[in-house]
């Protein structure tokens, strides 16, 4: 029951393995805050809905089950939306449309058709926590490193934090900024995808 | 007629869970909406002072002590890739108090144009008129931003297209004559509205009296001794309400020429014959102004 959780982290990592969900991915993850924020969300949506299609897999007739499980997972994204803009504006206002966009994240559609319409409702929990955490964990490490490189801090938060200054006051002023455009995305994510195949003995 | 059954039962129960939660946070993302537009206006617009929206989410009033003191507009401008919005609050004379840039809806280059947002960027907008803002570049005496000229022009047109629109929907017809005054010898308010210091010429002030078909104003300078050396009187072209051919023969140069070196206190002027009663408010309207203004 428990690799279902570590599966979704190592050994079929959405992003380093799977290739999926790189669309927010590359766009919120320019600092470790906006990627965290992210992360957590996809958390939320992708365990609850893997719990409700799941506990509802008996009763979702085999030719409806797209549309409702795109029910269910634009539910838990719009509460989110909801949730995120009522109390945490400022991270909802950076993320923008990319909340929304969750809906159309191929990880939870992907993991609502591929795991929890076929499992227990205990592993469908499981497996959505470790996608979840996965992605979240990837997205956050690519965050981190595109800010330091790309804004020359870390863990800044809008209205908040300004973050740790990893470099120095300095470096501020002249940072790699391709790091934080779309370019940098990519490069950093080509990296980390060499490195989990470098360690876990794939190429 | 399951299918149709299962469907109909997971919309239902998606709907009421939405409602649930939108009609919990609702109130707080309206709350946050409002706050923060409150915010950026007291940013552009610092000081004691209150706003009234004119248009929602475009033109704010802004009061002192009751009285208009300014306004803060919003104007967006096609940049690079994007429009850039300029919010910025002028007071009367249409001097810039403050400016911003909303990153709202905004994308411009990360780390190029998108520096229109900084605040030593908009800073510099500060003190300056905004109808006279402009680049180094096109002449003027504003920084743009390295690399990024396009996104830095659209900024500073939508500063003074913003401003000009402004000019033509809200302002008093005097605000025109009293930017000329601010800008060739500076002056100082000492009443808002109403009447203003101008260096080393005297006391400018706005009158006004009842006329035949409405309110008459005059805005007059006045030097320390109470002798008119300036004097306009609203045209019909700024809002005069008076007849057409008869009460409006006042509001030309020849009638305003005949005040000049008179005493504001108690100016003898002819009486136009046919717009007798408008120039008689227009006296009225120049011993009114004057009242207590020494």
């Amino acid at each position: 029951m428990f690799r279902h959780f570590v599966n979704g982290i190592l050994k079929e990592n959405p992003v380093l393995v799977l290739a999926i969900g790189l669309c927010p991915t590359l766009a919120v993850s320019t600092s470790a805050y906006n990627a965290l924020g992210m992360g957590v969300a996809v958390i939320f949506v992708l365990t609850m809905s893997n719990l409700i299609v799941s506990a509802a897999r008996k009763v979702i007739p085999q030719n409806l089950r797209i549309p409702i499980f795109i029910i269910i997972i634009s539910t838990f994204v719009t509460i989110t939306d909801y949730v995120m803009k009522a109390y945490l504006p400022e991270l909802a206002k950076n993320l923008g449309v990319f909340v929304p966009l969750i809906v159309v994240n191929c990880i939870i559609l992907g993991r609502a058709e591929g795991f929890a319409y076929k499992h227990s409702v205990p592993a469908a929990l499981l497996d959505g926590l470790g996608s979840g955490i996965g992605f979240t964990l990837v997205i956050f490490i690519i965050g981190s490193i595109r800010e330091i490189l790309g804004a020359g801090t870390w863990m800044s938060i809008p209205g908040g934090f300004e973050g740790f200054k990893v470099f120095g006051e300095g470096f501020l002023n002249y940072p790699v900024l391709f790091m934080i455009l779309p370019p940098g995305g990519f490069l950093v994510i080509a990296f980390l995808m060499a490195l989990s195949r470098k360690l876990t003995g794939e190429a | 007629m399951r299918q149709v059954l299962v469907l109909f039962i997971v919309c239902v129960l998606s709907a009421f869970l939405l409602s649930f939660v939108y009609g919990k946070t609702a109130p707080l993302i309206e709350e946050n909406a409002k706050k923060k537009i409150e915010a950026s206006l007291k940013e552009v617009f610092p000081g004691e002072v209150e706003f009234k929206e004119i248009e929602p989410g475009k033109l704010w009033e802004v009061y002192r002590n009751g009285s208009l003191a300014g306004f803060v507009y919003i104007h967006g401008e096609r940049g690079y890739s994007s429009v850039v919005r300029a919010m910025v609050g002028v007071d009367l004379e249409g001097k810039i108090v403050g400016m911003k840039v909303p990153k709202e809806g905004l994308s411009e280059t990360p780390g190029l144009g998108m520096k229109v947002t900084e605040p030593w960027f908009s800073r510099q907008f500060i003190g300056k008129y905004a109808e006279d803002v402009k680049l180094k570049k096109d002449g003027g005496d504003l920084d743009a931003i390295t690399a990024a000229t396009i996104s830095s022009r659209a900024c500073v047109n939508a500063v003074k297209n913003g401003y000009i629109e402004l000019v033509k929907k809200r302002l008093p017809w005097w605000m025109k004559y009293i930017r000329e005054f601010a800008k060739e010898y500076g002056i100082e308010e000492v009443e808002p509205g109403k009447k203003w210091k101008v260096k080393d010429k005297g006391l400018l002030y706005l009158g006004e009296a009842e006329g035949f078909g409405g309110k008459v104003q005059v805005l007059v300078l006045v030097d320390d001794k109470g002798k008119i050396e300036w004097i306009h009187i609203q045209r019909p072209e700024e809002g005069l309400p008076e007849t057409e051919g008869y009460g409006t023969e006042v509001a030309t140069q020849e009638y305003e020429q005949r005040f000049i070196g008179k005493s504001a206190a108690n100016p003898d002027v002819d009486v136009l014959t046919g717009a007798s009663v408008t120039s008689r408010a227009v006296i009225e309207a120049v011993k009114e102004g004057y009242k207590g203004g020494e």
